[in-house]
């Protein structure tokens, strides 16, 4: 398996940061996320500062976002990494209890690739996660430069 | 001068001299032809005397056949100016004696004729016999000059008619010059009055009244008229200000109300114009208008800010009248005018109360939206947070559930699966919830909707679940409605959606859908059932949110259904009710108002 962790989910709530762990789990895909609990945690992560001074260089091939977040909502990171050259092009899919209207037009006006209800069954919970880990890290071609690019014949179960 | 401009007092003079003349000629000329024919018989008669008179002194002469002497006799004759000849003839018919001497015998008759007295032509002749003793001695000729004897008479009668006439006439002078004060007098006077009311304006004067006669009864009306004309005056000027104005906009006139309201004395405005009391309010354009129209003839209606003399600004409604001349020019304006300053002022207490009512509106809409955007925030809030324990409960259950996999008793799998459904029921409680809350504050657009049309794609959307049931639909037409087309889907989603769900245990569904026109509600719709109904007195719990009248057990939902019904039919500005009894069905109602075709046309053209 590579070194490499190459999903950025951005999760405060311990309980979805478990369930969402256990449901890439079940596809052998929890070993390759890196967890941070808000906002301004994933900005450090992404611009390798603070705590997460010296990780492995590169971006991740998809980041996680939830909406309501302690400090910097998803939204403003999204912002940010929309607005940022160099992270411009990593996909960004929210990932949110939330179908308000609002919620929404603002994520893909910010650019957002994809936005994800929750579903609060935990078996269609469980199918979405899985599907999204491997469309974003499997199936889709991720952006030239990107740091976390595998070979598909390394990830799978 | 002709006749019709003549004064009345010389008409009337001249009326009665020709009376006058008429008269005495008609008179003189009946008395002129009867004493004409006695001054021809008096004539007559006389000459007859004269000759009888002459004949008796001829006697002797011709008796004695004495020629001197009957020539002596004859010449006595002289003494008659208008004999002009004379002769006498002998018992032969011979002339014996002449008069005058040298007269020829052509001048006289060579005989003597009939005996008697006869006009011929422009003389009198007369034959008088000379008897002496009943013998006749021969006969006495006489000639008289009638032209000249009746030029003498109609002289003197002339004279004396003329005399006559000249008294008459002055007599009639001095009649008709006393008759000629008692008659135009008055009217004169008349007259003067009423210059008198025009130049000064003052009603309140009377004419003076002389008799009871025509002028009498002329005064009195024109009095009466004065009475009338000031009564209206007074009533006029206790109504309104009035001023006049000439034809060069210059005041004759102002009433007493415009001196009081204007702060100016009459002798203050009299002569000046309208300017005297002009505030600069109107523009040029609007002072010009009035000016156009009135000067054209016509009327003009409207509303002048004033300054009066302390500087104060009063508001007054104004029509003025164009009086014109007969060739249709303009001479006098005639301006009357009502103070409605206090109306103004009162227009613009309601204009500030408007504006402040609508300052209180807009305050109270921001509240509004305030408390909106924070039920907002709350319903986000609800959707995101009370959302994600929901998961977890299931989640976490389902974790469970595959780790203690085949190391559970039944109870206790039945108690995690009670504990995961009831996490997917409040799931569905809360998403149901949003939706409801959503459909109070989204915005809602008004076109034409075809409810025919949604029935029908509502219908459709049912067809799968009821494919196995025997339904017996009745249908009305309905006419196009003004609304928001997935508003009313919804509505008819619900209704149909109930009627099918509570008549489902029937063998035959029976569900009718009706239109009517109410004249208080408008349009009104039902949706009818034979399904398993409710009872009348809770009815009105069926439009409350999460209100149900029947068990989860025997019919799913939520009891969101109607209360989305309600929220919407309300937003519309309709209601709605129900109808119904236990076992037997169920009518719910709800209304729209009606527009009126064209307005709905109009309506559907501007969205």
């Amino acid at each position: 398996m590579n070194e490499i962790h190459n999903i950025l989910l951005a999760e405060d709530n311990p309980n979805d940061v478990e369930l969402t762990l256990a449901a890439l789990d079940t596809y052998h895909l929890a070993n390759r996320i890196v967890v941070v609990s808000d906002g301004a945690e994933a900005l450090d992560y992404l611009y390798s500062r603070g705590k997460h001074q010296g990780r492995t260089p590169g971006n991740p091939a998809l980041v996680l976002l939830d909406l309501k977040m302690p400090k910097v909502d998803g939204l403003e990171v999204l912002r940010v990494m929309k607005q940022d050259a160099s992270l411009q092009p990593v996909p960004v899919v929210m990932l949110t209890s939330s179908r308000e209207e609002q919620d929404l037009i603002h994520s893909y006006r910010l650019g957002v690739n994809a936005y994800v209800v929750k579903p609060v069954e935990f078996q269609a919970f469980v199918e979405a996660v899985r599907q999204l880990g491997i469309f974003w890290t499997v199936h889709n071609q991720p952006p030239p430069g990107s740091g976390a690019s595998n070979p598909p014949t390394t990830k799978a179960p | 001068m002709a006749l019709r401009n003549v004064p009345i007092r010389r008409k009337l003079m001249l009326v009665m001299l020709l009376t006058c003349i008429a008269v005495m000629l008609m008179m003189r000329a009946t008395f002129f032809i009867y004493e004409y024919r006695t001054f021809r018989e008096a004539t007559q008669r006389e000459l007859s005397t004269l000759g009888r008179v002459v004949a008796a002194n001829s006697t002797a002469a011709l008796a004695f056949e004495n020629q001197e002497d009957a020539s002596e006799t004859l010449s006595a004759l002289r003494a008659e100016r208008h004999v002009t000849a004379a002769a006498l003839y002998d018992r032969d018919g011979r002339l014996f004696a002449r008069y005058p001497e040298g007269v020829a015998d052509g001048g006289l008759p060579a005989a003597p004729g009939r005996d008697g007295y006869a006009f011929n032509g422009a003389t009198l002749d007369g034959f008088e016999p000379v008897v002496q003793k009943d013998r006749r001695l021969g006969t006495l000729y006489l000639r008289v000059d009638a032209g000249a004897v009746m030029h003498d008479w109609i002289w003197g009668s002339l004279r004396i008619a003329l005399a006559v006439m000249g008294a008459v006439l002055l007599i009639a002078y001095l009649i008709s010059r006393l008759m000629e004060r008692q008659i135009s007098r008055p009217i004169l006077a008349l007259a003067e009055t009423a210059r008198a009311v025009t130049a000064r304006r003052d009603y309140s004067v009377r004419a003076q009244k002389h008799g009871q006669d025509e002028v009498g009864l002329l005064t009195d009306a024109f009095n009466l008229l004065l009475v009338q004309i000031h009564a209206q005056k007074t009533a006029l000027d206790e109504h309104a200000i009035v001023a006049i104005t000439n034809d060069q906009g210059a005041l004759t006139y102002v009433n007493d109300k415009f001196c009081a309201i204007s702060g100016y004395a009459r002798g203050e405005l009299l002569g000046r114009d309208h300017r005297v009391v002009n505030s600069g309010t109107h523009p040029k354009e609007y002072i010009d208008g009035l000016w156009k129209t009135i000067a054209q003839g016509k009327v003009w209606h409207g509303e002048f800010c004033n300054r009066a003399k302390d500087g104060a600004l009063y508001w007054v409604a104004t029509t003025i009248v164009p009086f014109l001349l007969s060739d249709g020019r303009p001479f006098e304006y005639v301006a009357i005018c009502a103070d409605i300053t206090g109306l103004k002022r009162a227009q613009a207490e309601i204009l500030t109360l408007n504006r402040e009512l609508e300052q209180r509106v807009f305050d109270r809409t921001s509240q509004l939206e305030a408390a909106n955007r924070e039920l907002e925030a709350f319903s986000y809030s609800v959707s995101h947070d009370l959302r994600a324990p929901l998961r977890h409960i299931d989640g976490f259950a389902q974790l469970l559930n595959t780790r203690l996999d085949g190391k559970m008793d039944d109870t206790s799998r039945r108690y995690l699966t009670t504990v995961t459904d009831s996490a997917k029921r409040l799931g569905v409680l809360i998403d149901d919830l949003l939706v409801f809350s959503r459909m109070g504050r989204t915005e809602m657009k008004r076109v034409e909707v075809d409810s025919q049309q949604l029935i029908a794609e509502v219908r459709t959307e049912f067809q799968q679940e009821i494919q196995n049931r025997r339904i017996e639909w009745s249908i009305d037409p309905i006419p196009p409605v003004l609304g928001d087309p997935a508003m009313l889907r919804q509505v008819w989603a619900n209704l149909v959606g109930n009627a099918l769900k509570y008549s489902r245990r029937r063998d035959v569904a029976r569900i009718s859908i009706t239109h009517r026109i109410d004249p208080a509600d408008g349009h009104v719709f039902a949706v009818q059932d034979n399904g398993a109904g409710f009872q009348m007195e809770y009815a009105g719990k069926l439009f409350g949110v999460f209100q149900r009248l029947h068990h989860a057990n025997d019919f799913e939902g939520t009891g969101i259904g109607l209360a989305n019904v309600r929220r919407i039919v309300e937003r519309h500005g309709g209601r709605v009710w129900a109808e119904g009894r236990p076992d037997e069905g169920a009518t719910f109602f709800f209304s729209l108002p009606q527009i009126p075709e064209y307005r709905l046309h109009l309506a559907a053209a501007h969205l």
